[in-house]
């Protein structure tokens, strides 16, 4: 065939590189006319700095982006809707003051024809509103388009990205993780619209986290690892084992260990917690030397309980208690000298000060410990972060280096560390090994099991299920805010906890 | 998946009683509040209330309306302009300089306008091709265009300005100042323009989300960059309905206008933070603001705590704000 | 390393060089002193130099707290209304109620920390616009200093009392004594170099000020650990209020007079010293030294300016001209994307 010649989207020999970071190395990519071209990779892999560069919002340092065998040279995402390129982001681009409608328009709103109306550029919103409509119908949502974005929730606003690239009748289409928050009828209705494009002839390229979905929609395969594209193949020739051992570069045989010992007094007591989000008290316990794994769907309530124990939220009743010693509830500070530490999910924001650097980040919790009077020493600051750098293996050039350009993994390992400094009683991971690398995954595992032999009440919060597994001595499930299961290490397969946390069976 | 199903329906409904509430709650309890304040002032002094006082505070407040309207566009795309003061005396002086030297109305009124724009596009260049932060940028310029106009006008007043010059700003169209007509127009096409026009839309969306717009196609930048240039025509436009009134121009800046047009948006419910906000809202928080400065007076306060009495009127507002946004966030 | 900076060659130092802020801003007061002293002969009389401290003394009282509060990526546009209700405070105080100068003082530095304390409550803890809050406290506090005064001036004022803004520091006979006729070094220098000293310590020192330091680097990390930021930042707007008392208190030690014009349009300047000291507006990143630099570069704009024979209005426009340029040159070195 034709389109086997040329292909409708070629990458070649793409390379593009941010301060400290080589986002893309040597990257080539084809999707042909009437396909689904699957990309896969851990996080950090290079995927969305992919999708960026095909989108025309960064410039590539090397090698060239082809439309059907056409150089471009993209200075702008407009210049790349021009050429046919509508992309779904991963991260749901919103207006929340802007209607429904405006929000999948915006770029493209439909004006007025004819004089003077023309000239001035005036909408048509009636046009506006029944295009939007229809997107809409096509994905199976009947929200009228008239309403507000800003009320939407995380599917709405998902759904809305997908019509805004369904408007713009595009001949590539990119859809970065376009499932992550849509439900399995939303999900049903977006592959439909995806095959009926395939057999209009679009080029279409997926990425996705969701094994399944790549072996149910994608033709082929791409496989990034580390900012190179390692692998491309038929879809067919596959079958997860084998993708995921091309995603982490080895033969997964993961060991998570575990040495407990489980006699401990109750690290970690909720009575009764009422954190506003969830939907109603929660009560359980971690005893000292116990790692308790949380499991639950995204939006399931597990962060907001994290967040109602540190305080971070203001519980509305309830009560916190920390080898038997009530906590004061609603403040971090008093829960921090408690005993509890929080290595929360969303690192950049929550875990680290960002333009800080390893020394700061690795000592902001014992300020206290390293003043000599009301002075902080900066030679005993100095020292004691070389050691906690050193103790937890974060690489990084010098104790000076921004947190900014480390990797995930080191990131963690900073944000670990800082607590760890602490000596806490209660260890609260929230998504502790999300975006980060395998071998740094293995060393975090380790590192836990080794706080709970010595005794540290651990609540893990993961949504990688066979970590949360093989990690828990005890399985927690939450569904719809709040929890649904208790299942201890023997009883948790698989099958059970998926089943509690989506409430069948 | 049934449940957040189920929630967005049940949301939706409310959200559809919400929504004339929400988008033009604002507007609404602004306008209730000014007729309550009209009311009592004119209770106490009936004269306050007369058609006589009520056209004065029209007149005084037009060209305060019309610098608000570029304002509230500016502020709407996420950025901020403290340098308009200055440019308003920089128009000033090259309105009356070319009116005095006898120049066409014509050229004059264009004079006048191409400064202002010249100047709005310096600003727009700093902010959108240098990338200087906007508050920065204007807070040089306000410096700048400060000190430009003293050294060429050497603090001399304007006088012998020509009849029909003043007549812009004397005159009326059956009882209605020209310089309200001014405003009530620009007010009205910028509102058309800012809700019924593709660039009007753009602008919004440049200004909720920045990233968002330029993904989608939106030329951002350029889009900013025109607004500033507005912006700097509508204070030349102000100028010549300010300049115009008193048979005379100082040149010496007036320190604060732009504090005050500011004001006078961020009461009208523009966030300021960009991406939202009403033309409208901005046009009766300028009358809100006039209102009170010469409410002051009627009460017989003196006119030394008006600055005092504006400024509790935007902490009032914005509490308000808060408070109502708490309110909604706990809803869900 | 040391084989990397010598590998860079020459351009790899300069690069390394100005990619400092504070590199460029000696750079540029290297300049203009090297220019002014060509222009004018008093200009490198020691006289002059202190001088130079003295005009900038008040505004750089304010711009120490003012660096801090944009690290946290906050803004007080107070200050100056701050400095003429402090002002026009101390002169009803002691004018009209004939408080003792200097519990009036006192007074009026506790003034200034409530007025300072209330920007902060509204921002930290109703989470509002820092830009807004002040803004409306910028009306508020001034049309108070008007109201109050009614635009009156208030006299009056002791020549002990006079020191603090005119006096200078000799070594008369081996003791330190006042004198008013200079040959030493201002109490204002004296006073600022105080205070400049504290605020370094405390923002490099102590684990407040490093605390501080969190907030502007992530706001949500710094309560993900657990600081008490609403606490800090409040404090840190009262701070930013007293300091613009102190600038009050010596302002009118220096013109023995109080008025409500005092501050007008004297927080424009203090943030155009920080700004170009360095600190970013939007939060994260500054230094008090920075701040320091910036502050004698405005001086020395200013007074070598006027010694040159500029008026006053091609100063005002050089400033401006400085403060745009400075930061343009910045993001052209640093090649930042918008």
């Amino acid at each position: 065939m034709n389109s086997e010649a040329v292909p409708l989207l070629s990458l070649k020999a793409i390379t593009k590189r941010f301060p400290g970071v080589l986002a893309l190395d040597n990257v080539n990519l084809e999707v042909r006319s009437g396909e689904v071209h699957a990309i896969v990779g851990e996080n950090g892999a290079g995927k969305s700095t992919l999708v960026k560069i095909i989108a025309g919002a960064y410039r590539p340092d090397a090698g060239n982006v082809r439309v059907a065998g056409a150089e471009t040279r993209w200075k702008h995402p407009s210049e790349a809707i021009a050429g046919g390129i509508a992309v779904v982001y991963q991260e749901s681009q919103i207006y929340p003051s802007l209607s429904i409608a405006e929000n999948i328009l915006m770029g493209n709103l439909p004006r007025r024809r004819g004089g003077v109306a023309a000239g001035i550029g005036l909408l048509n919103r009636r046009t506006a509103n029944d295009r939007a409509a229809e997107l809409l119908l096509r994905l199976g949502e009947k929200t009228p388009p008239t309403r507000l974005a800003g009320g939407l929730g995380p599917a709405g606003r998902q759904l809305i990205e997908i019509a805004r690239a369904l408007s713009l009748n595009a001949r590539i289409l990119v859809l970065d993780e376009p499932t992550a928050s849509l439900g399995a009828h939303e999900t049903d209705q977006l592959f439909a619209v995806i095959e009926q494009l395939k057999r209009d002839g679009l080029g279409i390229i997926f990425i996705s986290h969701h094994l399944p979905e790549i072996f149910r929609i994608a033709d082929r395969v791409s496989v990034f690892r580390d900012g190179r594209s390692v692998f491309c193949g038929n879809t067919r020739e596959l079958d997860e084992k084998r993708l995921v051992e091309l995603m982490a570069g080895r033969e997964v045989t993961t060991l998570y260990p575990r040495h407990r010992n489980l006699n401990g007094a109750p690290g970690l007591k909720l009575d009764a917690l009422d954190v506003p989000g969830l939907a109603g008290p929660v009560s359980l316990e971690v005893r000292s030397g116990e790692v308790v794994s949380l499991a639950g769907l995204v939006g399931s309530g597990r962060s907001e309980l994290a967040w109602g124990i540190m305080g971070l939220r203001r519980p509305a009743g309830g009560a916190v208690w920390v080898e038997g010693r009530h906590v004061k509830p609603g403040d971090p500070a008093a829960a921090i000298e408690a005993g509890i530490a929080y290595v929360p999910e969303d690192r950049q924001n929550q875990g680290l000060a960002m333009q800080m650097d390893v020394e700061e980040n690795l000592t902001l919790a014992i300020l206290k410990s390293l003043c000599r009077g009301p002075f902080l020493s900066l030679s005993a600051r100095r020292n004691r972060a070389a050691e906690l750098m050193k103790r937890f293996d974060v690489r990084a050039a010098s104790i000076k280096t921004g947190v900014g350009s480390l990797s995930g993994g080191n990131q963690q390992k900073v944000v670990v560390g800082r607590w760890l400094a602490r000596e806490p009683k209660v260890l609260i991971l929230d998504e502790p090994t999300k975006g980060i690398d395998v071998a740094a995954k293995a060393e975090i595992h380790k590192l836990m099991d080794c706080l709970a032999g010595d005794g540290m009440a651990v609540l893990m919060i993961s949504s990688d299920l066979p970590e949360a597994l093989a990690m828990g001595d005890r399985v927690l499930v939450m569904r719809g805010g709040r929890v649904a299961a208790e299942l201890s290490h023997e009883e948790a397969s698989e099958e059970k906890t998926l089943a509690a946390m989506l409430g069948v069976g | 998946m049934s449940a957040t199903r189920e929630r967005t329906e049940l949301s939706e409904q409310a959200a559809t009683e919400r929504r004339l509430m929400e988008r033009y709650g604002r507007e609404v309890s602004l306008l209730l509040f000014l007729v309550l304040l009209t009311t009592i002032i004119g209770v106490r002094n009936p004269r306050f209330a007369g058609a006589e006082n009520l056209r004065d505070i029209l007149l005084n407040n037009a060209y305060v309306a019309i610098m608000a309207v570029g304002t509230t566009m500016i502020i709407i795309t996420g950025n901020i302009d403290i340098s308009i003061g200055s440019m308003l005396a920089a128009c000033a002086i090259v309105a009356g300089r070319s009116a005095t030297a006898g120049c066409h109305p014509a050229v004059v009124i264009a004079l006048t306008l191409g400064c202002g724009a010249a100047m709005g596009a310096v600003n727009g260049f700093l902010v959108t091709v240098v990338g200087i932060p906007a508050i920065i940028a204007t807070l040089g310029t306000l410096s700048i265009f400060r000190g430009l106009v003293i050294i060429i006008a050497r603090g001399r007043t304007i006088v012998n300005l020509p009849e029909w010059f003043m007549q812009i700003g004397r005159g009326d169209l059956a009882g209605v100042p020209f310089p309200v007509i001014i405003a009530v127009i620009v007010a009205v096409a910028a509102s058309f323009v800012m809700s019924h026009t593709a660039f009007g839309r753009e602008v919004y969306a440049s200004g909720d989300n920045k990233h968002a717009a330029r993904l989608a196609g939106v030329r951002v930048r350029q889009r900013v960059f025109a607004v500033f240039v507005i912006n700097g025509l509508l204070v030349g436009l102000a100028t010549l309905c300010y300049a115009t009134r008193f048979g005379q121009i100082k040149t010496t800046p007036v320190a604060g206008q732009e504090l005050l047009v500011i004001t006078a948006v961020v009461v009208g419910g523009t966030d300021i933070f960009g991406g939202s906000g009403s033309i409208l809202g901005s046009m009766i928080g300028v009358l809100l603001l006039g209102t009170i400065g010469t409410g002051l007076i009627f009460l017989k306060v003196s006119s030394f705590w008006e600055r005092t009495a504006q400024g509790c009127l935007v902490v009032g507002a914005v509490i308000l704000d808060a408070l109502r946004r708490r309110k909604r966030e706990r809803g869900f | 390393m040391a084989s990397e900076a010598i590998g860079g060659g020459a351009a790899g130092i300069v690069r390394r060089v100005f990619t400092n802020r504070q590199a460029v801003l000696l750079a540029l007061l290297a300049g203009l002193v090297a220019v002014f002293s060509q222009t004018s002969e008093y200009f490198l009389g020691a006289d002059n130099m202190l001088e130079v401290t003295v005009y900038s003394a008040e505004i750089g009282f304010m711009a120490l707290p003012m660096t801090l509060i944009l690290v946290v990526a906050g803004i007080d546009l107070s200050v100056g209304s701050i400095l003429s209700l402090c002002a026009v405070f101390l002169g009803i105080m002691f004018s009209r109620f004939g408080v003792n100068l200097w519990i009036a003082v006192l007074m009026t530095l506790a003034l200034g920390a409530v007025c300072g304390a209330v920007n902060g409550l509204l921002t930290a803890y109703l989470r509002l616009p820092a830009l807004i809050v002040t803004l409306a406290t910028m009306a508020i506090y001034a049309g108070l200093a008007v109201g109050m005064s009614k635009a009156e001036s208030y006299r009056g004022f002791s020549d002990s009392f006079g020191a603090l803004g005119r006096g200078y520091v000799v070594i008369d006979g081996g003791v330190p004594a006042i004198s008013f006729a200079g040959g030493g070094i201002p109490v204002q220098l004296l006073l600022l170099c105080a205070f400049s000293l504290a605020v370094w310590i405390i923002f490099t020192r102590l684990p407040a000020g490093r605390r501080v330091a969190v907030i502007g680097s992530g706001p949500e990390a710094a309560r993900c650990c657990g600081i008490r930021v609403e606490r800090l930042l409040t404090a840190l707007y009262a701070f930013s209020g007293f300091m613009s008392a102190v600038a009050a208190v010596v302002f009118v030690s220096r013109v023995a007079s109080a008025k409500a014009d005092a501050g007008t349009g004297r927080e424009l300047d203090v943030i155009t010293a920080v700004v170009l000291g360095g600190t970013s507006i939007s939060g994260g990143k500054g230094s008090v030294t920075g701040s320091l630099l910036g502050l004698l570069v405005v001086g020395v704009v200013q007074n070598g300016l006027q010694l040159s024979g500029v008026t006053d209005e091609w100063r005002t426009v050089g400033v401006g001209a400085l403060l745009i340029g400075a930061t343009t040159v910045d993001r052209m070195i640093r090649g930042e994307e918008v």
